[in-house]
């Protein structure tokens, strides 16, 4: 036996748990420490059936606390003293007496603290409380409606144990459902508080890069994106992102591209679903070379980069690229823009270009005895190259001959372009991690590259990775794949981030449309995952009367099985019909029919005195029913 | 149905959550939304289940006295296999009882005390069941069919009569002594709702489960015919009133009790069956 009001403040102490938990890292240190303590004091004191904090003490720290957060508040500052405040008044409720108005409002309070706490944080973290919090929620509910009819109600185990059903059933169901008004509930196109969304950390591609600059990234082992794509060999896994095509002192940036039309030709198709990080960068990254993008707003250059809005939030794109294609430039190009120097050369770099054009003839000779250099220099791939301010190129080749890509790179196009080879800066990713689990690469900041794009012939861009050339490329590029752990983390990641957080109007309408596709026969094939939750939500609402009434009415079997005797007798005994309130001794009279009478005897026995058939007896009736109308055969 | 405060906060709650999740575009809201949606529809469902499968039944008392509570026993089955039903709410009369939970395949007596008014023949048409289960958002309540037919005696009001005169006639010697309201406690019996409720036995119906009483002994009197025109009221109902006040009063003291009506009379006797006949004959005296 136990008191109903000890469950109560049982699931009233989980459920404001799971409430601040998801709030604690972005609480201030008063409500930090206010709601555990308030937490353990209410607990001890709930026992003794105390209340450290009387009604009006409670309304004044209320208010007290209210005026003090309210003060805080403005529109860049919103969401941190409404946190704030939220778990104070939870301390506050957990400290008084609780009653029946009191339980309600401490779920309320827990519910919108993780509310709120999904306006700081979009992780898969959430659904973990949220999903327990909607069982105790459930429980408590409950167990309040037999509060209401009586406080001091005391459940004995026999009661709890039939309510354990409900306790299990209902939330189990509702969280089932909420995969289905989750697809279907109403979005907009343009949220009007989108500026409450929670803001990603910075990352993303640059439009400007500092030799040395990327060292910081190329460490980073945070997602830059994933992407939906086949397989593919995995060392020519360049993911373009932007070009940097001019010098502008030390540091190589982006310059809208003089106008020239390209055309990508050759390769394999393929198409890649990219689920990029939030970020101040506008650059869409896709795999080299790329064809077209779809899915967002951007704008396609003449040089194959592709550019939005900066991302703010979760989006997802589409891309077709031409893998091993050609980039063609079917006018030519402004040489002049894209073989701009630098004002001052290094004499040792000077005199290693003369030595390499005077000895090659045309642009693929030059660029072999360049890269013939780069291997000669035996130069060393290491991310802690440190930054040469008076010159980096030289610094690197022939002083520290150690450096990461941007130090490849920067050195080769500057050296093709003295070599009079038009060459610009490609930017982007290099490799990833492919899951196999989810079917998607994972590109990390750390895979962040740099290489370069030489046009060959004034035809065709031919893109060069000098990092390569390093005499540890092999080692620096082998890479780790994604341990099981990892990998499997990173799938749950990515499904939540491609299914829940990217789900918007677009979405929606596509699923929708798609649903109604499916529902035409001639078109039906396997749902996707989203439109398999949606309808599966959507079948089991409208199946869940028609359950819950088989459920109420317990009789199916017995009835199907009379159903057939009656259609047996009708048959067998050449019956026009069989009067719906006939009985079943009286119908026995009727075809004077042993068997018949023996039917009636078992099936009313246990029907009329309002039980179901046992097994033997369901069993002997189906013997029964073999014999109806068999007399005169048996007999004969 | 009927929404209860409850449920119009619960509903209030959804709406602003889920005008911030339209507002914000945050689906980790709209999954909170999703879920208090799944909450409230899967608790209607539940709810409406909690009333079916039901099986009611009345049992009255054999007396049942204009304007007097009496206790009556709501029968309810529960005549699903797996599933149990919660927080049953008996309305009856304005009176109400609760059964917090009921088995699957149980029955439970609750035991409801009423009263009802106007003698005469009655029919109760129906019995109306509510529940607020499982969360307290809807009271659910169906109304379980009974057209149970029943007679409701006049109520028995103190007659101060002085036998002896044209309304008595001796019809023969002393009865033996019996059943009375003043003597020792000479035997225990089922309730039948004719007796006062101070004469129910609360330990021995605690320990049996039904409902008890303890009759006490009395000495015998002279029998009486009782012409209920006759009898002192100011209209034809008080005098009613004293006459089923009268029956029951000499009969309880084994007095036999004859009854004189307009087109018979019914000759003075002492048995239990005998009472009731006189009863039913005060009931619908005067109503075709």
């Amino acid at each position: 036996m136990v008191r109903l009001k000890t469950l109560l403040n049982l699931l009233a102490y989980g459920v404001s748990l799971l409430g601040f938990l998801p709030l604690a890292a972005h609480l201030d240190a008063p409500a930090l420490v206010a709601f555990p303590l308030a937490l353990v004091v209410g607990a001890v004191w709930d026992r003794r059936e105390e209340f450290p904090l009387k009604p009006g003490f409670a309304t004044l720290f209320t208010v007290a606390a209210f005026v003090f957060y309210a003060a805080q508040v403005s529109r860049d500052h919103l969401i941190e003293p409404a946190v704030n405040l939220l778990v104070l008044l939870l301390a506050v409720r957990l400290l008084s007496a609780k009653g029946g108005r009191e339980y309600p409002q401490i779920f309320t309070l827990s519910l919108f603290a993780l509310a709120a706490s999904s306006l700081l944080s979009l992780g898969i973290a959430y659904l973990f409380y949220l999903a327990p919090m909607i069982v105790g929620i459930t429980a408590g509910l409950v167990l309040l409606s037999f509060y209401k009819v009586d406080p001091e109600a005391v459940l004995e185990r026999r009661e709890l144990r039939r309510l354990s059903g409900v306790f299990f059933a209902l939330p189990a169901t509702s969280l089932l459902l909420m995969l289905a008004f989750f697809f279907i509930l109403p979005r907009t196109q343009q949220p009007l508080w989108n500026f409450l969304q929670p803001t990603a950390a910075a990352s993303g591609l640059s439009d400007r890069v500092i030799p040395g600059s990327l060292a910081g990234a190329l460490e980073e082992r945070r997602p830059a994106f994933r992407v939906q794509s086949p397989p593919l060999p995995p060392q020519e896994l360049y993911w373009r992102g932007v070009v940097l095509n001019h010098l502008d002192d030390r540091a190589w940036e982006r310059r809208t591209p003089p106008r020239e039309r390209t055309r990508v030709e050759g390769g394999e198709e393929v198409r890649q679903t990219f689920f990029p990080e939030p970020g101040p960068s506008q650059y869409l990254p896709l795999l080299d070379l790329p064809l077209e993008l779809t899915g967002v707003r951007h704008q396609r250059d003449g040089d194959l980069v592709f550019s939005g809005r900066p991302r703010e939030r979760r989006l997802s794109y589409e891309g077709v690229s031409l893998f091993g294609g050609r980039l063609v430039a079917e006018d030519g190009v402004d040489r002049e823009f894209y073989l701009q120097l630098p004002q001052q050369i290094s004499p040792r770099v000077e005199a290693a270009i003369s030595r390499i054009v005077s000895a090659a003839a045309g642009d693929r000779e030059t660029i072999a005895a360049l890269e013939d250099f780069f291997i000669e220099r035996r130069l060393t791939y290491s991310l802690d190259a440190g930054l040469h301010a008076e010159d980096p190129v030289d610094h690197f080749l022939f002083e520290s001959r150690r450096g990461y890509c941007e130090h490849f790179a920067t050195s080769f196009v500057l050296m093709l372009r003295r070599a009079g080879i038009p060459a610009r800066l490609v930017g982007g990713y290099y490799g990833g991690h492919y899951n196999a689990m989810g079917g998607y690469y994972l590109v990390n900041e750390s895979h962040a590259h740099l290489w370069v794009e030489a046009l060959v012939d004034g035809r065709e861009w031919v893109r060069l990775d000098p990092t390569t050339l390093s005499h540890n490329a092999a080692q620096a590029f082998g890479g780790s794949g994604l341990n099981w752990r990892r990998g499997l983390l990173d799938a749950v990641d990515h499904f939540w981030n491609r299914i829940v957080i990217t789900y918007d109007l677009q979405q929606q309408i596509e699923l929708f449309r798609k649903a109604g596709e499916r529902a035409a026969p001639e078109r039906w094939s396997a749902p996707s995952l989203p439109s398999a939750a949606a309808l599966a939500g959507v079948a089991l609402i409208v199946a869940l009367p028609f359950m819950l009434r088989g459920a109420g009415n317990l009789r199916g079997r017995e009835q199907r099985l009379l159903r057939r005797y009656l259609n047996l007798v009708r048959r067998r005994h050449k019956l026009a019909e069989i009067p719906p309130s006939m009985g079943l001794q009286e119908l026995a009279e009727q075809v004077d029919d042993p068997a018949c009478r023996r039917f009636a005897a078992i099936f009313g026995g246990a029907i009329y005195h309002d039980r179901p058939l046992s097994e033997e007896e369901f069993r002997e009736c189906r013997e029964v029913m073999k014999r109806v109308g068999r007399r005169g055969k048996d007999e004969g | 149905m009927k929404l209860t405060r409850a449920g119009i906060l619960y509903i209030v709650l959804l709406l602003l959550l889920g005008f911030g999740a339209v507002n914000t575009g945050n689906n980790l809201l709209y999954l909170m939304v999703s879920a208090l949606l799944g909450l409230m529809s899967v608790s209607g469902f539940l709810g409406r289940a909690n009333l079916r499968s039901l099986e009611v039944a009345l049992d009255l008392p054999e007396e049942i006295y204009d304007g007097v509570e009496t206790l009556v026993t709501v029968r309810i089955k529960n005549r699903r296999r797996k599933l149990p039903a919660f927080l049953l709410q008996v309305d009856l009369q304005g009176r109400s009882a609760l059964v917090r939970t009921l088995g699957a395949g149980d029955e439970a007596r609750v035991p409801v005390a009423t009263a009802f008014h106007g003698r005469g023949a009655q029919r109760l048409a129906e019995l109306r069941i509510a529940s607020i289960f499982p969360v307290n958002f809807f009271v659910r309540s169906f109304a379980f069919p009974l057209e149970r037919d029943f007679l409701v005696f006049p109520a028995p009001h103190p007659c101060r009569f002085a036998f002896g005169s044209e309304q008595a006639r001796e019809v023969g010697g002393p009865t033996p002594k019996g059943r009375g309201g003043d003597g020792d406690l000479c035997q225990i019996d089922d309730y039948t709702g004719a007796e006062p409720l101070k004469r129910i036995h609360w330990k021995l119906s605690a320990r049996q489960g039904e409902l008890k009483v303890k009759h006490t002994g009395a000495t015998a009197r002279e029998p009486v015919v009782l012409d209920p025109a006759l009898l002192p009221g100011r209209d034809l109902e008080e005098k009613l009133r004293g006459a089923t006040w009268l029956v029951n009063r000499l009969m309880r003291e084994e007095r036999p009790v004859g009854l004189r009506l307009a087109d018979r009379l019914i000759a003075p006797a002492v048995s239990r069956g005998h009472r009731m006949h006189l009863l039913r004959e005060l009931a619908l005296y005067g109503q075709t």
